[in-house]
């Protein structure tokens, strides 16, 4: 074996909500009448273009979660040695982008470094200018004159490349299609270039052939360039970025996780039972609301830092350190923000409580907890939906802030929050350095974006009044 | 001339796909110091064509077709700012909700001034003189004072006064009454259908009233017009329509309506099968009710100062006796607030009583532990007023119906309760597909039907019946009425029925009790109630009620 697969806490959280996911869609996929929402979600265009690029991104998130120690040495026979260092499948198949390390800054695909250097001349004179990169265009012997050509003949090979299987890939899947729902394949394509299929079929098509152009001439374009440039250390801002997927993604998913429970129990509570309950849920948010977050994130992230060099034997790597950090993170901003959430919970089942249905279900005797979980809980999800999914920008973005003030991920960790706290200091140069910026936005507009008009369909399609349209 | 000419107007409302004609081709005219009523079921367009009139439509509609002329002026014509100069001045419009349509922050001489002051030119002096002149008008009873109050300090029918008075505030030519009195009670009904009456012979203007209920119109109109689906059925006089309606629709509506004489009639069709049970159910009624109240009382404390001590008490229910027997109707009839509904759910003990005893078969209901009232909840059942509120709109028909099953533990297995649920359906007649539906897929008449199963699916031997009606049109009404009978008959279960509505206590009660003020101040068999009321009160109601 050439590697040790290793689990760290954040990994393992990962993969069981990923099976929670794919337990969840079997359940749905069984029950016809939970299943016609989702299939409403699916059917419209918006709701699987966006579900398609956050699928996307969940499995950057989940290929970068495996993590292992690869192999340094073979030290006898049956025995090997293992770097400390963990990397992850990510890691692999963006192999060269990670090690390979300029000096400093360079700008996106460019083949010189960004800032003058001394360097000695040919004929041996110092003299300043800008230096070839030890890797970006290293291949190219005139890089003036090639590097247009390059750049456009690596991509249109690229293009082609994946236009081509990607054409194969869906040729496959429809002649799967069709074959299930005994069309010709003929028929079913006009239906598919003409969007009268029920699923929008040709959408999901032609947002899958961006993701593949997208991703293949990158990864190409990677081999010999820096497509977003290199920051100040001279790492591959690309990589970064793509590496921060992970740290996005678990920041919100994990941070809600931690929030939900929270926020819907005691809101329900407070407002259901009201008198005492309410009282002491009600002390508790506010107290909690009265002391400045940033002051108990920094007191808790501070804390987990003393414990952590006390224990400095209990970790292996500083990768472990740093994903405990990130874990520590999640939990304490879960902790701080539930109230919120939890009070718009409360106010609104305040109102439910007074329906008629509920009253209904008194009448027949059932029990308290039932009445919460069947007719209280379901009708106020509308919000928790829109809450959850704006909460979730807001996380991302939170993460930044507090990397600004050194309380957020670990410096080691790539995060967007990192990649656009060092590049604020930038901003200042004159030519402005504008690349780890950009990636960083980029990468994370498209996500909070989708994530934005996925939930906007699912909670369309979760009521069941606005389905017909009506009210 | 006609002060009003409506030739030919159509109104679309666009959709995602198509555009849905919501009124068709609709002619009429309306003359000053005349009164057409426009009456139809909820969703015949009647509003649509009054929004049209006042180009008030929302957004997404619009006048498709046709001609609106007020005084020879074509309204579609003219651009929108003279236009608002015409609402007001020569179009005023009412509306149903007195409680929603005035601001609540501003004093009721405020928004009647400020109506004042956009169509004539006067001081603000002047204004408010003319304001408490208008409120006089109405008759509020000290305009002095009510003047400077607010909207929340007003009863509904004082509020619909001053909705009134501010219509009134710039003399409009033509009155717009879009159901003024059907969220009111009926005696201040009464009193606001004989205000607009005076105030039209007085300011001589064209009524154009539109209700759904045709007693109130026979009262108030020179001339009926009758909408169906967005197109005008009949139009004629008053008598000529109350004498013969010639349109089909027009006859069944007439016919929806419940009076005494129809129950008799239904009576003798259902001759036969009622004697049986009707012998079979005295026999138990010899036994002794089934529900006897006694003294009850239910106080809702207002509380006030530091540790929300009780400081007073609202007397919701107070000292209320009454007897059900088993397969009969009592009606319990009042306005609103008068306390019926508390009584309805503190018998069901979903809201706890001060005093007094509720005794169903000879057990009182207070002195039950959990446990025992659980197993009695079996025998009680109820249905609301509001079947929008009423049905959890998350929650499939299916689920709904098993809900009190399992709750109760009816039936043990999921089989007996899907042949139940099947059964259940079938009675109050909806297709057996319903189980995977949800609530808000069937109209108001069909998911009132649903919370009359729910009630059912337990097998009671008294329901509750809140104003199962109130919020259906007249001929659901009947309908949903008539299927009630039938599973009374069917079933022997017994009705508490709580309303407002004469015409349903006529129609299917067996004995009524009057409230008033949280107190019953009369009761006895139907017959006597209704023809010879000896409580002041009941008489007063009764002669409030508009008949036909």
């Amino acid at each position: 074996m050439s590697m040790q697969p290793t689990f760290l806490i954040t990994d393992l959280l990962f993969f069981a909500l990923t099976i929670g996911l794919i337990a969840f869609v079997f359940m749905v996929r069984k029950r016809p009448h939970l299943s016609r929402p989702w299939s409403q979600v699916l059917k419209s265009t918006t709701g699987s273009v966006s579900l398609m690029i956050l699928l996307f991104y969940y499995a950057i998130a989940l290929i970068d979660s495996m993590h292992f120690h690869p192999r340094v040495a073979q030290a006898t026979e049956s025995q090997y040695q293992y770097s400390s260092e963990v990397h992850s499948l990510l890691d692999v198949l963006m192999a060269p982008m990670r090690s390979r390390m300029e000096k400093t800054f360079s700008a996106p695909l460019a083949t010189h470094s960004f800032s003058k250097e001394m360097m000695q001349g040919e004929e041996g004179q110092l003299q300043r200018d800008y230096p070839r990169l030890n890797y970006g265009g290293a291949h190219l012997t005139q890089p003036e004159e090639q590097k247009a050509a390059d750049i456009i003949s690596v991509s249109l090979q690229a293009s082609a490349q994946a236009l081509f299987y990607w054409a194969l890939i869906w040729l496959f899947i429809l002649w799967l299609y069709s074959q299930r729902n005994n069309q010709s394949l003929v028929t079913l394509l006009a239906n598919v270039l003409r969007a009268k299929t029920t699923y929008p079929l040709r959408a999901i098509a032609m947002t899958s052939a961006i993701l593949m152009l997208l991703t293949v001439v990158s990864m190409q374009l990677g081999q010999h360039y820096h497509l977003f440039g290199t920051d100040k250390v001279g790492q591959d801002v690309f990589y970064q970025a793509v590496k921060s997927v992970r740290t996005g993604i678990l920041i919100g998913v994990l941070t809600t996780l931690i929030t939900l429970p929270l926020a819907i129990l005691l809101g329900a509570l407070a407002g259901f039972f009201r008198g005492w309950v309410d009282d002491v849920i009600q002390y508790i948010y506010t107290t909690l609301n009265s002391i400045p977050h940033v002051l108990l994130i920094a007191a808790a992230v501070l804390l987990l830092q003393v414990y952590m060099s006390g224990h400095a034997d209990d970790f292996d790597s500083l990768t472990e350190r740093a994903d405990l950090r990130l874990l520590f993170l999640c939990l304490i901003l879960g902790i701080t923000s539930w109230t919120g959430l939890c009070r718009l919970l409360r106010a609104e089942t305040f109102k439910l409580r007074e329906m008629e249905y509920i009253q209904a279900a008194e009448a027949f005797g059932v029990s308290k907890f039932k009445i919460l979980m069947r007719h209280v809980m379901p009708n106020f999800m509308h919000i928790v939906i829109i809450s959850v999914v704006l909460d979730f920008s807001g996380l991302v973005l939170a993460e930044a802030v507090l990397s600004y003030i050194n309380i957020g991920v670990d410096p080691s960790m790539n995060s967007w929050g990192n990649m656009i706290n060092q590049a604020r200091l930038e901003m200042a140069r004159d030519p402005i350095v504008w690349w780890s910026l950009s990636a960083a936005f980029v990468f994370m507009f498209t996500l909070v974006l989708f994530a934005n008009l996925f939930a906007d369909v699912v909670r369309d399609a979760l009521d069941p009044r606005v389905v017909r349209g009506e009210q | 001339m006609s002060l009003l000419v409506v030739n030919g107007l159509s109104t679309e409302i666009r959709g995602r796909a198509e555009s849905n004609l919501v009124v068709s081709d609709i002619s009429f005219q309306v003359e000053r110091g005349e009164t057409l009523a426009l009456v139809g079921e909820s969703g015949s367009g009647k509003s649509m064509t009054a929004l049209s009139i006042a180009r008030l439509l929302p957004p997404a509609a619009r006048v498709s077709a046709g001609e609106i002329k007020l005084s020879g002026r074509d309204l579609m014509q003219i651009s929108e700012r003279e236009m608002r100069d015409f609402r007001g001045s020569k179009i005023a419009m009412i509306f149903q909700e007195p409680m929603n349509s005035l601001n609540p922050v501003l004093t009721i001489g405020d928004q009647i001034a400020e109506c004042v002051r956009r169509h004539q030119s006067v001081t603000r002096l002047v204004a408010r003189q003319q304001s408490i002149e208008l409120l006089a008008a109405v008759g509020l009873p000290a305009p002095q004072r009510n003047i400077d109050e607010y909207p929340h300090q007003l009863s509904g029918g004082m509020r619909q006064r001053v909705m009134i008075a501010i219509a009134l505030a710039a003399q409009p030519d033509l009155l717009i009454a879009d159901e003024p009195t059907t969220a009111l009670d009926v005696t201040i009904q009464a009193q606001v259908l004989d205000l607009l009456k005076d105030l039209q012979s007085q300011f001589n203007m064209g009524l154009l009233f539109i209700t759904h209920d045709l007693a109130v119109v026979k009262q108030t109109a020179d001339r009926i017009a009758v909408m169906h689906q967005g197109e005008l059925v009949e139009h004629g006089t008053n008598e000529a329509f109350f004498a013969s309606p010639k349109h089909a629709y027009s006859r069944a509506l007439l016919e929806a309506i419940p009076t005494a004489q129809k129950r008799l009639q239904r009576d003798l069709e259902q001759d036969a099968k009622r004697v049986t049970e009707v012998t079979q159910l005295e026999g138990e009624a010899a036994v002794g009710p089934i529900l006897s109240v006694r003294n009850l009382q239910v106080h809702f404390p207002i509380r006030g100062g530091v540790f929300r001590r009780a400081v007073d008490y609202v007397r919701a229910v107070d000292d209320v006796s009454f007897d059900l027997h088993a397969g009969k109707t009592l009606a319990l009839v009042g306005e609103s607030g008068c306390g019926k509904t508390t009584v309805g759910k503190a018998i069901l003990q979903l809201l706890k009583s001060n005093q007094g005893s509720v005794l169903f078969q000879q057990h009182d209901l207070q002195s039950l532990n959990n446990e025992a009232l659980r197993k009695t909840r079996r025998d009680l059942q109820i249905v609301f007023q509001d079947p929008y509120s009423s049905l959890n709109p998350r929650m499939l028909v299916g689920d709904i119906l098993e809900e009190g099953m399992t709750a109760l533990a009816v039936l043990k297995t999921a089989q007996d309760r899907k042949r139940k649920i099947k059964l259940l359906l079938d009675q109050v007649g909806l297709p057996a597909d319903s189980v995977l539906r949800y609530p808000h897929e069937f109209s108001g008449g069909q998911r009132q039907r649903i919370s009359i199963a729910r009630a059912l699916a337990v097998e009671p031997k008294l329901i509750v019946c809140d104003e199962p009606t109130s919020a259906l049109d007249v001929s659901v009404q009947a309908q949903v009425l008539n299927l009630l009978i039938d599973l009374q008959a069917e079933l022997g279960m017994s009705y508490l029925f709580i309303t407002h509505d004469m015409a349903v206590v006529s129609y299917l009660a067996d004995e009524v009790a009057v409230m008033h003020q949280g107190q019953i101040v009369e009761q006895g068999p139907t017959d006597q109630i209704l023809l010879q009321p000896q409580h002041s009160y009941t008489q007063k109601l009764l002669a409030a009620v508009p008949s036909l």
